[in-house]
């Protein structure tokens, strides 16, 4: 029972506090994930001294590569000092001595490029397969999408990426298959996106198009979207202004989540086509051990994340809110 | 069917042909209930017709029938014709075309029919021949809905009862129809909005040559503007649905199902086995707020002093969009949004459900204004019932069956009903499984919202015996918000009467609702 914040100020410092306090416990679920990766890393065989040591190096060399690492610290350490310098921009030193910052400097905009254009292609394909089919329930047009998406969730990215190599590129020619840098370290021509994307929106519209269904369905059988149809109002009407606004909480939070698996998918498919973005960075890393330029990606992609899920969150709130 | 003769000779010549005409039409599910048992009615512009019967009786089948909206899976027979077509039969487009333009069907439910997403304005304009916004505020304050209110901005659910249900019918005037079709128009309203909407209903017909068909339980309406009435219990046969015969309203101490004589509400096993301790139910200098657009806030309640004694009645009346349930609601702890104090026996009460115990929660049972919203339509009678014997009783197992069976039995519904889903139940049915539902509980302060305005004056007459029994063997207190005065006068003491959110008079129900 709290008396309503009266003046301005009052109103606004409880609007600010609220929109910190999520914001708040994502950055600490983003520091513990950092700690699992830390440890994770730790825990696989092998170090990154050991990983880029040259043939024949002695003993004496790996301890004083080892040291000059500072892998010879405690873990614990480790990741304080990683962490004391992220505040500044600082994502550390990678285990070749470059700094985690300007590795990632030309990969994760080409990666961003990468999974923007598939998010927003998803979204679009997904919002128009999702409606067209709730608009003929039980209908071939319905039943073709359902089997259609489901089928296409589940083929992992890199079967999707090897039949579109296989039609586009290796058959028809259309299409490069295989990225090339430029100089200025982007894919030297917009074509060369095209499969890529392919290969992240077609399972991910495969997932989101059912989404989207299930929730217009939800919507379908409430009384006001009945009593509209009894008012006599078209299907498309009926779809637009009365199912999917009650759907859209439902489906934000769906296509929130496929940005966790979009990310995921990237790597897999910048390894395949050579794309020169985080993927191919974050697999090389792993191979190396190298534990602050590991810790650098996830912190970024995390973020991303991170920011997508807490706008869905906000979507979410403001149309349920209209309820109240 | 009997088709009486006009009470009143409507404007229009009775010698015209009709608008709307059905003949010996019986809908029924295949090898299942009959829906409607067979009617013949013919329907005139200008003229008002009144649908009468028992809850359960087949009214709104047959409103809907007339809007092409048969059952799923259900069969007609007989003929049906409404402005020379058969609507059922239609091709989809033109069946739109004739609901979108000539015949306008408005629930006996409008609160959860209209777009909770859409303000009232919008709600209006969507439907209108003419959107604009003078036009809809126009139809609004036709509907006693006046434009300096605000409420054209408000979305439904900050909307009363009442305003909801004029809302929907300014929606459904705004296509200028032929025809219009209400269930339960005056529901959930006061005498002064009822008398309001009758001469509403009067004036449309009239003026704008309108046919209005209307299902109620409502006498008074009938009488005061109906010209014509089709009484749809007079040949039903009991083996045909297995629910209650309907009583003529005259005669009524030969109730068809059997009413137990000793009524048991609580099972053996709950606890509380002698009358609750305590001064019950205390709310001091509560007010209440609700969210509109723009995070304006309206006031919903101020000042408002309550109390419920153990085993007391207490009526709660007042105007429509006088703050009556936001108050039920406050007490039930699911309109936090208010200062104030709540207090049970004497101990203080949180302001949310959720932070109460689970005993506090059984001990407050809500029945509320409007059962398709609060019973989940996935669910059957039995799983609705078993929810509140599970959390609240410590039956075992094997006895909720018989359990169930006899709170639907107090509520006058068959036990074969429990296998049935809401939408197979008319609205009388899903409020007497609402009105059990909350029984379950073995509730100390049983808070009823107009739960008698959709029930036939009968089984409304059965439902409040019910509780007032209850009230008697058990000490549950009762504090029920109607418009009825006549019901409030026979089964409460006390009443507060609310006016725009301030209890503007408290006292005596015999002395103040009956002078």
């Amino acid at each position: 029972m709290s008396r309503p914040a009266d003046t301005g100020a009052r109103r606004a410092a409880h609007l600010a506090l609220r929109a910190a306090a999520p914001a708040g416990r994502r950055a600490l679920l983003l520091v513990v994930l950092l700690a699992a990766v830390f440890t994770a890393v730790e825990l696989l065989p092998g170090d990154a001294a050991g990983n880029s040591a040259e043939r024949g190096e002695s003993a004496a060399d790996l301890a004083a590569r080892r040291h000059l690492l500072g892998l010879d610290r405690p873990l614990w350490e480790r990741f304080a000092d990683w962490m004391g310098g992220l505040p500044t921009g600082d994502l550390g030193t990678s285990a070749h001595g470059q700094k985690v910052t300007a590795l990632l400097a030309d990969p994760l905009p080409n990666t961003l490029v990468l999974a923007v254009t598939a998010f927003l292609l998803t979204v679009a394909l997904s919002l128009l397969l999702g409606c067209w089919a709730a608009a003929r329930p039980g209908r071939p047009a319905d039943r073709v999408i359902g089997h259609a998406s489901t089928a296409a969730f589940a083929l992992p990215e890199f079967v999707v990426s090897a039949g579109l190599l296989l039609v586009l590129s290796l058959w028809t020619g259309w299409l490069p298959a295989v990225t090339v840098t430029g100089g200025d370290g982007r894919p030297a021509t917009w074509t060369m996106l095209v499969l890529p994307v392919l290969a992240l929106v077609i399972p991910q519209t495969g997932w989101n198009t059912r989404v989207v269904r299930g929730a217009l369905a939800d919507q379908a059988s409430t009384p006001h979207v009945q009593a509209a149809h009894l008012d006599g109002l078209p299907p498309h009407r009926v779809l637009l202004r009365h199912q999917l606004p009650g759907a859209v909480p439902a489906i934000a939070t769906g296509v929130a989540t496929s940005t966790g698996l979009l990310f995921g998918g990237a790597v897999v498919v910048e390894t395949l086509f050579n794309y020169p973005g985080i993927g191919t960075v974050l697999a090389s890393a792993v191979a190396a051990r190298d534990t602050p330029l590991i810790a650098g990606v996830v912190m970024c992609a995390g973020a991303v994340i991170s920011l997508v899920l807490l706008a869905a969150d906000l979507v979410r709130h403001a149309t349920l809110g209209a309820r109240t | 069917m009997s088709d009486r003769a006009p009470a009143r000779t409507g404007t229009a010549g009775t010698s015209e042909a009709p608008v709307a005409a059905v003949s010996d039409l019986l809908i029924r599910l295949p090898e299942g209930p009959v829906l409607l048992p067979a009617t013949t009615a013919r329907i005139h512009a200008g003229r008002i017709t009144a649908l009468t019967g028992a809850s359960g009786s087949g009214k709104t089948t047959l409103l809907r029938a007339l809007v092409g909206d048969l059952p799923p899976g259900a069969a007609a027979t007989g003929t049906i014709e409404v402005l020379g077509r058969t609507p059922h039969l239609l091709p989809a487009g033109e069946l739109r075309r004739l609901r979108r333009t000539a015949v306008a069907y408005v629930g006996q439910d409008p609160g959860s029919a209209l777009n909770p997403r859409m303000t009232a304005r919008r709600l209006v304009a969507e439907l209108a021949t003419d959107p604009s916004r003078g036009q809809t505020l126009r139809l609004l304050a036709e509907c006693s809905l006046p434009a300096d209110s605000g409420i054209a901005d408000r979305r439904p659910t900050a909307l009363s009862g009442g305003q909801q249900r004029r809302v929907a019918l300014a929606r459904a005037l705004a296509r200028d129809p032929e025809i219009l079709l209400l269930d339960e128009p005056t529901a959930g309203l006061d005498a002064t909005a009822r008398d309001d909407i009758a001469r509403l209903l009067r004036h449309l017909a009239t003026g704008r040559n309108l046919a209005v068909v209307i299902a109620t339980h409502d006498p008074h309406l009938v009488e005061t503007c109906a010209d014509h009435t089709i009484d749809l219990t007079r040949t039903r046969t009991r083996a045909d649905r297995g629910v209650p015969t309907p009583r003529a309203a005259s005669d009524r101490p030969t109730p068809a199902y059997t009413r137990p004589t000793k009524v048991d509400v609580r099972p053996g096993t709950v606890d509380t086995s002698g009358p609750p301790a305590g001064d019950g139910l205390a709310a001091l200098g509560i007010d209440a707020f609700f969210q509109g657009r723009h995070r304006r806030r309206h006031p919903a309640l101020s000042g408002v002093a309550f109390h419920a004694a153990p085993g007391s009645a207490t009526a709660i009346t007042g105007p429509s969009g006088s703050g009556k349930t936001t108050l039920l609601r406050v007490l039930a702890g699911l309109h936090p949004a208010h200062t104030g104090h709540l207090t049970l026996d004497g101990r203080p009460l949180a302001a949310h459900v959720r932070r109460r115990t689970r005993e506090q929660q059984r001990r407050i049972q809500l029945v509320p204004q409007n059962p398709m919203a609060a019973l989940n339509p996935r669910h059957t009678v039995a799983q609705q019932l078993t929810r509140p014997l599970r959390l609240h009783t410590d039956l075992p197992r094997s006895a909720r069956a018989d359990r169930i069976a006899e709170l639907l039995d107090q509520v006058g519904l068959p036990a074969g009903h429990a296998s049935r889903r809401p939408g197979e139940l008319s609205g009388g049915q899903r409020q007497r499984v609402s009105i059990a539902r909350a029984l379950a509980a073995g509730p100390d302060i049983l808070l009823c919202d107009e739960v008698t305005s959709a029930l036939d004056t009968d089984t409304a007459a059965d439902i409040m015996d019910l509780l007032t029994h209850l009230r008697a063997e058990h000490r549950t207190a009762l504090v029920v918000v109607s418009h009825d005065h006549h019901l409030a006068a026979r089964h409460t003491d006390t009443v507060h009467i609310l006016g725009s959110g301030h209890i503007t008079n408290t006292g005596p129900t015999a002395s103040l609702l009956t002078s």
